[in-house]
């Protein structure tokens, strides 16, 4: 079995993220459900990488909080601000997602909604205050820091990234694309750390060489935001 | 909450200052954090593992949630009240500083006492035991101790994390605890069940087999055919017996584990032959007996007969045997005496008789010193009288006195005067010398026989050889064993009891030497060796035989 990322070649024929400069409660919702089918399709590979270092169910967990938060999601929701739908989707996360994925990336969406309340769209600064948010959250709530081998590796590097893109004066798709390829480098370089965080904590020398599945989940996510032909 | 539609307040209620928001906000926060810690805590301890790694990263954890810095974890060995020292955070070899913590502490109680002072917050870790069962209310499994940052004390929510853990833990460490007994006491039972040389085979109250050790399986003839054995009727191949099958499983009347299961408490013996795939049939020897504790079950312990089977075949035979000896003699004797008191003989038929009778008697007397040595050579000690003696000396003497023993060949000795000197019971040396030399006269042709002897590198070699038809090859390892009589001296007329050359042997044997049949084809001889004397052995004990 291929332990590399499956491209997302073309199997859903999406509305990209157009390149309108601000990213709608609807633009989320078509988001979460590419997370949802992204997830499915890589939920082996997460189970995988989750059963050398925990219990080997994170892939099997996103899978089903996502796709379970992306039916709950209805039209009448873009009607919210962005912010909002991120809270809410948050919410639905912590109940939804098995395993301290659920509680992680829960915390990390209702903060970044909370971070960007009262905004109906985020545009590139935006989003650079919502991941930033997002990534605080995880340190707080899973008491971690950069290095401990954690969903925090992938998100902190991203969020550092497209807030210096939005610094450079990128726009909405570039700061994104930044902020996907920090994603992927911070993922991969949770392949030598040694865990100090989550389950994988007790094998101490053992957990070197295994790539943190919540990293690549982390990237996963960031990367399904980018607009299908950029891919 | 922001974002969301504000309630409608009641008329009544003072709006909420953003600053109170703030602080419901951040109380919901640390709720959520003590959750999602004690979700982490219960992840750690579900995935089981070994104790010690368990309570280093239980206690590590601890310190973390908690922001403690320093923490310690003891738990209770098997039954003792104890406490011992498990792991402490930091790793006391890793940081200059060593906590300063108590190795052991005697009870829960001592503990408890200790942490007061020392500032030091403290969690009792106890397994309630179910109402009803005998003994304490509750059994201290652990002790953890925090050490907040100095001059502080650990948060709320911090301590009521700790009360909500405290019993999961408990019972966590209690059952990693329990594994690891139970590894041990597996693999001693195992290791028991194992080294034991009989067969024994438990089943449970419906008569499946639940365990099998190695002797029995053996005895079985191999597990691989009885890999699919259920039941202990399929395992030792009893038929139905006298039963009905459709009794179920009972197989009758006569089964050793009905009468074990439903009778009296007691041990059942009964002899079982098993028979081996390829035929071979085992008698054994069978004790049945219940097993003792909460559920019912029998053990059956499996003695293989055969050895003691054999042996009393050979005792018989070797009874038989020396009975024809003695009455060979000792019918001459009576012979010749009924005809000197019967019949009226010349003064030289006279003496001629009681010449016979004199031979008789010492041939009777020579095989009552075989049976002698022999019960001697049976027990443990043979009380080996040891001197330094010289090969050459000792085979002129030997040869002298056969020289001067009627019906005796001639022996010629050939046996270098520079050998190396040897440690031997001379006696018993010359005792081998002779029997082998008897041996030649009995079996091996009307020549003459031969005694040679040689300097080997760690030994002397002697050889009594003769101008008969030797040993055939197959039965050369089995001539020196107890009671074996050859086929040459079984066709022969010559008579004994099989016991000769099973002397030598432990004689030899018994001074560190070695027996044998000289190999070459053609040639009739058989030599033994004795260690020199620097070389021999510090005890040459003979190792006692087993009685069956």
């Amino acid at each position: 079995m291929s332990t590399r990322i499956a491209g997302d070649d073309g199997a859903d024929h999406e509305t990209a993220i157009a390149a309108s400069t601000l990213l709608t409660a609807s633009d989320l919702r078509d988001w979460v459900s590419r997370c949802a089918r992204i997830l499915v399709r890589h939920r082996a590979y997460l189970d995988r990488l989750d059963a050398r270092l925990g219990d080997g169910d994170h892939g099997e967990n996103m899978a089903v909080g996502f796709g379970d938060a992306a039916r709950a999601l209805q039209p009448d929701d873009d009607g919210r601000e962005a912010g909002e739908l991120l809270r809410r989707l948050g919410e639905m996360l912590v109940a939804g997602v098995g395993g301290a994925g659920g509680s992680l990336y829960g915390t990390a969406f209702m903060e970044a909604g909370i971070a960007v309340v009262g905004r109906p769209g985020l545009g590139p600064g935006d989003l650079a205050v919502a991941l930033d948010a997002a990534a605080e959250g995880i340190a707080r709530r899973g008491r971690c820091r950069g290095g401990d081998k954690t969903i925090y590796d992938a998100l902190r590097p991203a969020a550092d990234a497209v807030a210096a893109a939005v610094g450079e004066g990128l726009d909405l798709e570039g700061a994104i694309r930044r902020g996907a390829v920090a994603a992927r480098a911070g993922m991969l370089a949770t392949r030598p750390l040694i865990a100090r965080r989550g389950l994988a904590l007790r094998l101490g020398e053992r957990s070197r060489g295994h790539q943190d599945p919540g990293a690549t989940s982390c990237f996963l996510l960031m990367r399904a935001m980018l607009p299908e032909r950029a891919r | 909450m922001t974002g969301s539609r504000p309630a409608t307040p009641s008329p009544d209620a003072a709006p909420i200052t953003a600053q109170e928001r703030r602080r419901i906000f951040e109380d919901a926060q640390r709720q959520a954090d003590t959750v999602f810690a004690q979700y982490q805590l219960s992840q750690l301890v579900a995935l089981g593992g070994r104790l010690g790694e368990m309570a280093t990263s239980v206690i590590g954890e601890l310190v973390r949630v908690t922001d403690a810095t320093a923490g310690a974890i003891w738990l209770g060995g098997q039954g003792e009240d104890a406490l011992r020292l498990c792991a402490t955070e930091p790793d006391a070899l890793v940081y200059p500083d060593t906590v300063p913590v108590p190795d052991r502490f005697a009870t829960a109680a001592v503990a408890e006492a200790w942490v007061r002072p020392s500032g030091w917050h403290g969690v009792t870790l106890e397994e309630r035991r179910e109402i009803g069962e005998p003994g304490p209310a509750s059994r201290v499994v652990g002790f953890i101790a925090l050490r907040p940052p100095e001059g502080a004390s650990l948060p709320p929510d911090r301590v009521r994390l700790l009360a909500l853990v405290r019993h999961e833990l408990a019972i966590a460490f209690r059952a990693a605890q329990l594994r690891e007994t139970l590894a041990r006491e597996q693999a001693l039972l195992a290791a028991i069940l194992d080294g034991a040389s009989d067969g024994i085979v438990a089943v449970d109250e419906a008569r499946r087999v639940v365990r099998v050790n190695r002797a029995a399986w053996s005895l079985l003839g191999g597990r691989r055919h009885l890999a699919a054995a259920d039941t202990c009727r399929e395992l030792l191949g009893c038929g139905p017996a006298g039963g009905t099958e459709a009794d179920g499983l009972r197989c009758g009347a006569r089964c050793g584990f009905e009468a074990a299961l439903d009778g009296p408490a007691g041990i059942v013996e009964s002899e079982m032959r098993l028979v081996h795939p390829d035929g071979t049939e085992i008698p054994v020897a069978a004790s049945f007996s219940a097993m003792a504790g909460r559920e019912p079950g029998a053990v059956v312990v499996l003695r293989d007969l055969r050895a003691e089977r054999a042996a009393d075949e050979l005792r018989a035979s070797f009874l038989a045997a020396v009975s024809h000896e003695l009455r060979t003699p000792l019918a001459l004797i009576a012979g010749y005496v009924d005809s000197l008191l019967g019949l009226d003989l010349d003064a030289a038929a006279q003496r001629r008789s009681v010449e016979r009778i004199g031979s008789a008697a010492i041939r009777l007397n020579g095989l009552v010193d075989e049976l002698l040595d022999l019960t001697q050579l049976e027990q443990a000690s043979m009380g080996l009288r040891r001197a330094r003696v010289d090969v050459a000396t000792l085979v002129a003497e030997v040869t002298r006195e056969l020289a001067e023993s009627p019906g005796m060949p001639a022996v010629h000795a050939a046996v270098p005067d520079d050998l190396p000197p040897v440690d031997v019971d001379a006696p018993r040396i010359g005792h081998v010398l002779t029997n082998l030399v008897d041996n030649a006269r009995k079996y091996g042709g009307d020549g003459a026989v031969t005694i040679t002897a040689r300097r080997s590198r760690t030994t002397v070699v002697v050889t009594v050889s003769d101008s008969g038809p030797g040993i055939q090859e197959d039965e050369r390892g089995l001539v020196f064993d107890r009671f074996y009589r050859g086929r040459a001296a079984r066709e022969s007329e010559a008579r004994g009891s099989g016991l000769g050359l099973y002397v030598c042997r432990r004689l030899v044997e018994a001074h560190g030497g070695r027996i044998w049949v000289e190999p070459e084809p053609g040639r009739s001889a058989i030599s033994f060796s004795i260690p020199h004397a620097r070389h021999a052995p510090a005890s040459a004990r003979p190792r006692a035989r087993q009685s069956r």
